[in-house]
Formats: C-alpha cells, structure tokens, sequence
C-alpha cells in the first residue's frame, strides 16, 4: 500500500477533536442574548425577570418593570428614588436601591468589568 | 512529521479550549455597609465567598451602626487598640490635615444629623446644624498601636467601602486567581484578565448609572473610588441636599464638581482622597492627588470632564 501523507483515520481524528471542543465552548460560553434582570435582597439572589416579556415584581419596597425588552424601577419606597433614574438593558447594567438593600442587574457577558458611580 | 502535525493541531485545540474554560468568570454577590458587593473571579473560584466573609464581617469592626463594633466601643470609650481602624486613622490624618478638616473622620455628630441614610427629607434647622457643628470639633491621638478620641465621635462612613477593596485584595494575593471586587462604587482591580487586556471600568454619569461619561483602562493593582452629589441625596424646595458633609459648615459641601472618580494603589485613599477632592473642588484637589501619585477624572458642575495628566490614554471619554 502507498504510504498515504493524511490518512482518512487522521481526518476524522481532527474533525472529532474540533468538534467536541467546539460543543465545550459553547457550553461554557455565556448567554448574550436572552437576558434577565436578576434581583438580589441583601446580596441573595431573590428573583429575575426575562427581557423578552413584560412584567412586574416588588421585592421589600422596590417594583421592577419590565418593558419592551427594558427593566426599570417604577416605584420604590426610599426617600431618595435614585434607583429610579436608570433603564436597565445590556449585561451588566445596574441599578441599587440602598435604603432598601435591593440591587437589580442584567445578566450575561457585559463590556465592562466593573462601574464606579 | 504530518502525525507531529495533527498531534500539534490537536493540542493546540484542546488548550483553546481550556483557555475559553479559564477565562470563564464566577460572580458571588453580598450585602454590608449598606451596599452590595460582588467578587467576579477567573481562574480559582472558592476565595469569592472568603472575600464575601472577610468584607461583611470588617462590617462588624468598622461599622457605627452595629453596637458590638469596634468603632462603637471607640465612640462610647474614646480609646481603641484595633489595628483597621488605627490603620485608617493614621492613613486618613495627613489628608484631613490638607483640607483643614473640611474633611474628617470625627463628623460622627453632623452625619447623624444628616442623616442621609435614612428618611430625612428636610433639612436641619441653623441653630440643629451650629449645634451637632460644635459636637464635631474632636482631635485623634495617634499612639503606636492605639488611638484616643476626644470632642467628637469617629465615622468611617466615607473610607468603608475603599479599605474594604484592600480587605478583599489582600485576601485575594494568596490565591492563584484574578478579578475584580466592587463594594458600592469602589473597586479593586487584582491581577491580569486571562485574556491579557486591561480591565474596563465605566465612570458613570451622574444622572445615569448605566450611562458611561467614559471608560478606565487599567492594570491589576489599581483601586477606584468615586465621590458625587448624586448617590444619596434629598431634595428640598428646589434645593439638593447631598451625604458629603462639609466639617467647616456642617452643610453638604459646596464645589466647581458634581463628581471625582479617583485612581491610585490602596482602596483605602481613593476613597479618602475622592471624598476629600470633592470637598474642596477642582484647583485644590491637584497638589492633594500628586502628593499620593494618584489620578482622577473630575465631572464639574458645568458639565465638564477633566483628568489628571496621568489618565491620557488610561481614560476614554464617551463621544
């Protein structure tokens, strides 16, 4: 038999490597699309609500909306309101309501690893 | 050599992967100081819930509101031998020092005044504010491992967050691992991203958390600590009644800045040093920040947004 410099064995070796690794990285690779505003009480985990369907939750004073693919503060019983000012979208937006110990963020891969406010 | 080849092609994808494996991250969230924190970890994901414990459990040495603290036994004794809080006295006083005490660490009496943590919605009455002024007219005595207070009571209100950032750093250093802890606005950058780029942080408008006025790029190392008239605040017949405390008015300070974003290697002075920046405003805050090697990015009550020169080509600003 002529030595061959690839053989068919080799090809498929390749290929089946290529492959299973590819699965691994979409496996582990985070969500972008399909993100939720997820509601933390005191640094716990309290609930989230997906971007794709309007709703609206209250956690201990704050009521989150949600809004054509936007999550925003509609009300809250703090003096101050600042959690209102900000509509929340892409990952890692944020909004803390500091009196009531209720911090909002949108999931997944953001573009900035952190925000100094 | 083709065999050598697809051995190559076949490890060289297996690391790819390990590589997209490790520059996954893990975020733990808690809650202290009034304020949430996150620890985002690559590499090593285990030390987030230590830095978690060490940060909230510092809540309970440094914190005025929680009547076992150090710091309460501090106020009620007028002596303290813990190593935080003598390490925060000593690091704070040159810089109280500069601002003539417009900023300090004994305005316990005009923050509870204030009050801005809680329901007040009016302010103080002249005669309130002249009163809890005089209250606030104490000394520090530093010794070698201790401290004494007179005239006053101690706050540490306005550097928590920042010497929480070290807390967590040191904790961090002993393990193989990189990220990012924020504690409020302040935020400890430790180690290089397995990606090898820098770390991004968004400054964020005034008016908007999520609105960026621009971006850091920074290395591991760095600490950030932001002051402005806009995190916690009430309003009054038209008038904006901030939490940063003016120690020579007993009134919210009065400046050319809506806001200072401070940069420099200890969490613990960029937060002293933003809160005092924004004290005294723009001019003063120059010689204040060289004196620490530290840099800033200044938003001014006119809209306007200045660096230090240190920043060209660190910060960005949004177009």
């Amino acid at each position: 038999m002529k030595r061959r410099l690839i053989t068919l064995a080799d090809v498929l070796i390749a290929i089946a490597t290529a492959a299973i690794c590819a699965a691994v990285m979409l496996a582990i690779a985070p969500k972008g699309q399909g993100k939720n505003a997820v509601i933390y009480y005191k640094g716990d985990y309290y609930t989230s609500l997906p971007l794709s369907e309007d709703a609206d939750v209250t956690v201990k004073g704050v009521t989150l909306s949600v809004r054509s693919g936007k999550a925003y503060v509609t009300d809250s019983t703090c003096p101050d309101k600042v959690c209102m000012q900000s509509k929340l979208h892409k990952s890692g937006d944020i909004t803390v309501c500091m009196p009531n110990a209720v911090t909002v963020i949108i999931d997944g891969e953001s573009d900035r690893d952190g925000i100094t406010y | 050599m083709v065999k050598k080849g697809l051995i190559a092609i076949i490890i060289s994808l297996v690391l790819c992967t390990l590589t997209a494996c490790q520059s996954s991250s893990v975020t733990a969230q808690g809650f202290a100081m009034d304020t949430t924190l996150s620890v985002t970890l690559y590499g090593q994901s285990e030390p987030a819930q230590k830095v978690i414990k060490e940060i909230e459990s510092l809540e309970g040495v440094i914190s005025w509101s929680k009547p076992d603290s150090a710091l309460a036994k501090l106020n009620e004794t007028g002596k303290t031998d813990n190593l935080y809080i003598c390490e925060i006295a000593g690091k704070v006083a040159p810089i109280a020092d500069y601002t003539q005490n417009r900023y300090n660490l004994l305005m316990r009496p005009l923050c509870r005044l204030w009050d801005i943590n809680g329901d007040r919605s009016v302010p103080p009455t002249e005669q309130e504010v002249k009163a809890a002024l005089n209250s606030s007219k104490g000394e520090i005595i530093l010794n070698d491992s201790s401290l004494s207070i007179t005239g006053s009571k101690m706050d540490l209100g306005s550097v928590g967050k920042g010497y929480a950032c070290d807390r967590g750093a040191a904790l961090l250093a002993a393990y193989d691992t990189c990220g990012i802890i924020t504690v409020g606005g302040s935020i400890a950058l430790c180690g290089t991203k397995p990606s090898g780029d820098k770390w991004k942080v968004s400054v964020a408008s005034p008016e908007d958390i999520n609105k960026s006025v621009g971006t850091l790029s920074l290395e591991g190392g760095n600490f950030i600590s932001t002051s402005g008239d806009s995190q916690r605040y009430f309003e009054y017949e038209g008038n904006r009644y901030h939490h940063i405390i003016d120690g020579k008015t007993g009134y919210p300070s009065k400046s050319d800045l809506k806001a200072v974003t401070v940069v420099c290697n200890s969490g613990l002075l960029s937060d002293a040093l933003s809160t005092a920046c924004f004290i005294v405003g723009y001019e003063k805050s120059l010689p204040l920040l060289e004196q620490y090697n530290a840099q800033a990015v200044f938003i001014k009550t006119d809209g306007k947004i200045v660096t230090t020169s240190g920043l060209e080509g660190v910060f960005k600003a949004t177009k």
